[in-house]
Parts: C-alpha cells; sequence; structure tokens
C-alpha cells in the first residue's frame, strides 16, 4: 500500500469541518477546526476581570455547544456522503447494538493540558465538567491560557474517539 | 364479371398496368424489406461485444439474453431478406409476363408502347 | 464522483480498509516505496500479511463491474433497429406497442395496393393466389413484422437499463463503503441503507396482440422493455432497500461483499426476465409463422415459357 492517500468525501468533509459557538454568558467564544482543533478567545478587556469558577462554567457549556455544533455538521456530511438525508441514529438492532449504545453513555472522556492546569472531562458527550487550578487566570496571559484549554480539548476529543474505538472493538470486534 | 380475355388495346392498357406492377410498385415494396432486412443485419454485427461480460459478473460470458436475442433477430431478418426476395422474384415475373403477351399481340404491343411514351418508364422510388 | 473512477474508488477502499485495520490490531503500515522500513515489532510482518490477505480481493471484486457491459454499445444498435421499424411502419398502425411512440408510416408500403389494382384483372391461378395469399393479408403480416421487431428492439432498450442502472448501484456501494470506512471510528452505529436500482430495470408489457392472418386464435407476444420506456409499467415498487452495519473494518468490507453479490443476484433476475421474453416470443413466432410471413408466391418461380399459361397470369378481362 503505497502512494498518494484519495481522501473520500466523508474525510475530507470531517478533516475540514469548522464549528463556531459563544459561551452562555458572552464573554468566551470557541471554535473547532478538522476534528480535533479547538481554539477559544475572549471578548475585549474581558480576561482580566474573570475568575476561575465563572470560566469553568462557562467552558463547560461552550463545550456542550460546540459538540452539538459538530454533530449538526457531521449528519449534514454523512447525509452528503450517503446521498440520503440522515439526521440521526437508527435504534438498536440486536443485543450488540442495545449493548454499544448503553456502554457508550458511560463513556467518561478526559483530556488535560501539558501542565494539568485546565482538565476537561465529560460523560456520554452530555455532562462536561471542566477544572481549572485556582489562580491560573492571574498567572497565564490570555494567549498562554487559551493555549492551555486547546491542548485540553484537543486532549479529550482523542481521548473520546479512542474509548468509542475500544469499545466497538470489543462489542463487535470478534465477527465485527 | 365479364370473362372475355382483352386483347387489342385494352390489353395494351393491362400490360402497362403489369409493367408498372413490376417494375415500380413491387420493387418499391421490396427495397422496403431489404433496408429492414440490412439494418437488422448491422444491428447484429458484432453484438456479442454488447452483452459480454467476464470474472465474477454473472451469466459470463454473453448473459442469458443473448442466445434468445440472436434467435429473434435471425428469423426477423430472415423474414425481411425472403420477403424482399419474393416480391423482387414476383415483380421479374410480372415483367417477363408482359413481355410475352406484348410478343403475341401487335395491337397490345403498340398501345403498350405509346402508354410507355405518354406516361414514361415506370421506377421505383427507392429511399 | 462518477463510475468512470470505480477502480479508483476500489483501490481507496483496499488501502483504507487495511490502515483501519492494521491500526485496530496495532500494527503500523510498511513505509511507502523507497523509503527505509520501519525496525519490525514482533508479529508485525505476519499481521500485515493476515491484513493484506483479508482485502486482497477488493480490486478484483470491482475490476470485473468496470469491465461490463457498456450502455453506450446497445444505444448505437438499438437505433439501428430502429431503422428497420422505421421501414416497416404501415398506415394501419403504426405505434410501437411496447413504448407507445407513434412511427411515420411508410408509403411505400402502400404501392402493394397500386400492385393489386394493376393484377386484380388476371385470371391465373398463381396470379389469384398472388391477390389471396400474399396481397390481401398482407397488411396484418406487415403489422405483425412490425410488432416482432418492436419486442426485438425493446429487448435490447431492457439489457441496456440493467447496465445503465447497475452502474449506478456499484458506484454507490464503492461510495457507501468508503464513507462507511471513513466513519466507523465515530461515535454513532455505523450503518447505512442500499437501494438496488438494478431491480426494476426491466418491466413486462402485457400480451403484444396480433393481427389475425388465418383462422384461428392468433397468439400474443410476450414483450419486456426498459421499465423507463415502457409506456403502461405504471409506478414501479420501491426497489429493495437494504441495511449494512459495520463497526470494524473487516465487517464494514464484508457487507461490501454481501452488497455486490446481492448486486450480481439482481442483474441474473433481470437478464432472465429478458431471456425468457424472448424465448417464448421465438416460440410464438414459430408457431404461427403465417402471420409474420407469407409463402413464396408461385408466381415468383414463372418462368417465360409458362408464365402466360393458365397456371400463371392466365389472360385479363
Amino acid at each position: 500500500m503505497t502512494g498518494e492517500r484519495i481522501v473520500g468525501l466523508l474525510a475530507d468533509r470531517l478533516d475540514n469541518m469548522h464549528v463556531t459557538a459563544v459561551a452562555p454568558g458572552g464573554a468566551i467564544s470557541g471554535e473547532l477546526r478538522g476534528r480535533d482543533c479547538v481554539r477559544v478567545t475572549f471578548a475585549v478587556g474581558r480576561y482580566q476581570w474573570l475568575d476561575e469558577r465563572y470560566v469553568e462554567q462557562q467552558l463547560a457549556g461552550l463545550g456542550r455547544l460546540l459538540w452539538a455544533g459538530r454533530m449538526k455538521a457531521y449528519w449534514a456530511a454523512v447525509s452528503e456522503a450517503l446521498g440520503t438525508s440522515v439526521s440521526g441514529e437508527d435504534p438498536p438492532v440486536g443485543p450488540r447494538d442495545v449493548d454499544y449504545q448503553s456502554a457508550r453513555g458511560g463513556i467518561v472522556a478526559e483530556g488535560r493540558s501539558d501542565d494539568g492546569s485546565v482538565q476537561i472531562e465529560v460523560r456520554g458527550m452530555r455532562d462536561w465538567t471542566v477544572r481549572i487550578v485556582p489562580g491560573s487566570l492571574r498567572r497565564f496571559r490570555e494567549d498562554e491560557f487559551s493555549v492551555r484549554v486547546q491542548q485540553a480539548a484537543t486532549a479529550l476529543i482523542r481521548d473520546q474517539f479512542a474509548q468509542v474505538r475500544s469499545l466497538k472493538d470489543t462489542i463487535y470486534g470478534t465477527a465485527g | 364479371m365479364n370473362s372475355e380475355p382483352n386483347n387489342g388495346t385494352r390489353l395494351g392498357a393491362d400490360l402497362y398496368g403489369l409493367w408498372c406492377a413490376g417494375r415500380d410498385n413491387l420493387p418499391t415494396v421490396a427495397a422496403v424489406y431489404s433496408a429492414a432486412g440490412e439494418a437488422l443485419d448491422a444491428a447484429a454485427v458484432g453484438v456479442a461485444g454488447a452483452f459480454v461480460r467476464s470474472g465474477n459478473l454473472p451469466g459470463v460470458p454473453y448473459g442469458p439474453a443473448y442466445q434468445p436475442w440472436v434467435e429473434l433477430h435471425d428469423i426477423l431478418a430472415k423474414i425481411c431478406h425472403d420477403t424482399a426476395d419474393n416480391i423482387e422474384a414476383t415483380a421479374d415475373a410480372l415483367c417477363v409476363a408482359t413481355v410475352e403477351y406484348a410478343r403475341a399481340d401487335y395491337e397490345a404491343a403498340s398501345e403498350f408502347a405509346r402508354l410507355l411514351e405518354v406516361n414514361g418508364e415506370p421506377r421505383a422510388d427507392i429511399g | 464522483m462518477s463510475f468512470d473512477n470505480l477502480m479508483q474508488h476500489a483501490y481507496e477502499i483496499q488501502q483504507q480498509a487495511t490502515l483501519k485495520a492494521l491500526t485496530e490490531s496495532g500494527a503500523r503500515p510498511a513505509a511507502p516505496a523507497g523509503e527505509p522500513q520501519l525496525a519490525p515489532r514482533h508479529g508485525e510482518q505476519e499481521t500485515r500479511q493476515r491484513v493484506e490477505q483479508m482485502f486482497g480481493d477488493i480490486p478484483e471484486l470491482f475490476q470485473a463491474f468496470a469491465e461490463m457491459p457498456d450502455p453506450a454499445a446497445f444505444s448505437s444498435r438499438i437505433s439501428v433497429v430502429d431503422q428497420a421499424l422505421k421501414q416497416l411502419s404501415s398506415g394501419w398502425i403504426s405505434e410501437d406497442p411496447v413504448t407507445r411512440a407513434s412511427y411515420r408510416a411508410n408509403h411505400d408500403l402502400d404501392e402493394m395496393l397500386d400492385a393489386e389494382s394493376h393484377i386484380e384483372s388476371w385470371t391465373g391461378r398463381a396470379a389469384m393466389e398472388f391477390k389471396s395469399n400474399f396481397i390481401s393479408p398482407f397488411p396484418s403480416i406487415v403489422y405483425n413484422q412490425f410488432m416482432g421487431i418492436a419486442v426485438l428492439r425493446a429487448a435490447l432498450d431492457a439489457e441496456r437499463e440493467i447496465w445503465v442502472r447497475a452502474r449506478d448501484d456499484i458506484d454507490k456501494i464503492a461510495h457507501d463503503t468508503i464513507t462507511a470506512l471513513d466513519r466507523m471510528d465515530d461515535c454513532g452505529k455505523n450503518e447505512w441503507v442500499m437501494t438496488f436500482t438494478v431491480v426494476s430495470s426491466v418491466a413486462a408489457v402485457a400480451g403484444v396482440a396480433l393481427a389475425p392472418v388465418s383462422f384461428g386464435l392468433s397468439l400474443g407476444l410476450t414483450a419486456v422493455g426498459a421499465s423507463s420506456q415502457v409506456a403502461a409499467a405504471g409506478v414501479p415498487d420501491d426497489p429493495p432497500a437494504v441495511r449494512f452495519q459495520g463497526e470494524t473494518a473487516p465487517a464494514v468490507v464484508d457487507s461490501m461483499r454481501d452488497a455486490i453479490r446481492l448486486l450480481h443476484g439482481y442483474i441474473a433476475e433481470q437478464e432472465q426476465k429478458i431471456a425468457d421474453a424472448l424465448t417464448n416470443c421465438c416460440q410464438a413466432v414459430a408457431q404461427q409463422r403465417d402471420s409474420f410471413v407469407a409463402k413464396r408466391p408461385a408466381l415468383a418461380d414463372a418462368t417465360q415459357s409458362d408464365v402466360t399459361g393458365p397456371l400463371f397470369m392466365g389472360y385479363s378481362t
């Protein structure tokens, strides 16, 4: 298997996905690019007045919104690739589907920044928890803090996908 | 029906009619069948190549429809060619008959010649 | 993305499936040619070989489809058969029994009537038989010949339709497989639906009635045509929809193999419909040959010495 990789339509759409959202309070905006690249920015002049508790809640809300946007874009891309409108998963058929869906709902994915100052956790891609080491907002400039959020988010997304893959291999692995 | 055989001028007119049938009308119809037969022939040239498939596709090499299609085609093509031949042969017979009748009746032959002069040589319009 | 890229898609499927399966089993793909190979880990070479074997048949599965009958090869023949239909379109009826398309009457055929007017006063036996056995049934015979050729033409339409739809179906199988491979690592259930449009390629036409020539019932002809062309086909049933699911690369590729197998079966079914109709037609024509062609007139074999005699032309009145 050599030579240039040809990319399928769905892969292309997922690689080039772009989703944006604004956290409920309006102070923080986020964008998801491609599969797992997340950037957050703060409204002008707001960063210096925010505290860790507030930012934790806002980032959790932002996570939920970005992921909802991601799934919407995902279903649009799948519809395009299959040539037919698909907007959600079909109900489980058979015991393996049932096992998979219930186990999937219990997956806890986690991602941290390289220095551990920002940690994001999500259960079932629904319940988001963000933990920021106290003092981080004063310690880091806005751009330095954004980088840490980015690292944590990317690690989280990769962890989620890795656990999904592992779960699928476990449940569907032997005969597919 | 008047069962007295025509002769003389009346026969001459009948001969002209036979000649028209043999040189124009029947050949025109025969040409239709020749053209139809030729078209069918052309359609079948290399037709196996259209049906051919290989590998794990079903019906290698030509699929189940090829043979019956060729069979029906050949039946219909032969019908067209045979009909063209039969009509042409009949047309020739009418022309031969015309000459024979004219040979035996001088007045009829003159009338026939006059009608040919007046109306022109009957010709099939082909195509 | 079109049928022309089918083999490209086949290699893409093989490549993607292999990469995913290797990742699943913890092995790394071989480095591209010309680059230094990675130092082998324990069991990696065996895993690579096993995975490559698993997906080695993929290009071959698609190759036959890439080379399957070309609809254009039928299109050109269909127009040629159409020429024959145009020739034998007579004034009495000129409607294709399958498509209901109208054909302008070929007035050259009307000259048979002119011939009749010139021959009817002749009393010879062959002359009178020519009138009763050749000229009289001529309109009905031409009608039936037209019908026979129309059935022949429609069979080509039907065969062509199968391959038009097979192209679409195999193309969709390829795309759906690629999509499934792209999708299988995502959190949702990886399933998709395949509709096999080839299933409704061929439509039957209710018995094509023939003009009676001799006494007795005339058998109709069985005809099939391309369902998109058959005038009386009505709204076709929805093509069968088959669900596929695959959460691992081997499972996705197995679904693809199942889909291809189904497609083979449906193609065979549709071709058999055409074969059966044509076979019935040949039998029907053989059983009532007089309805399709008149016997060679005795007049055709007259000679110079006997043509004017009572057995042939006789005399005119």
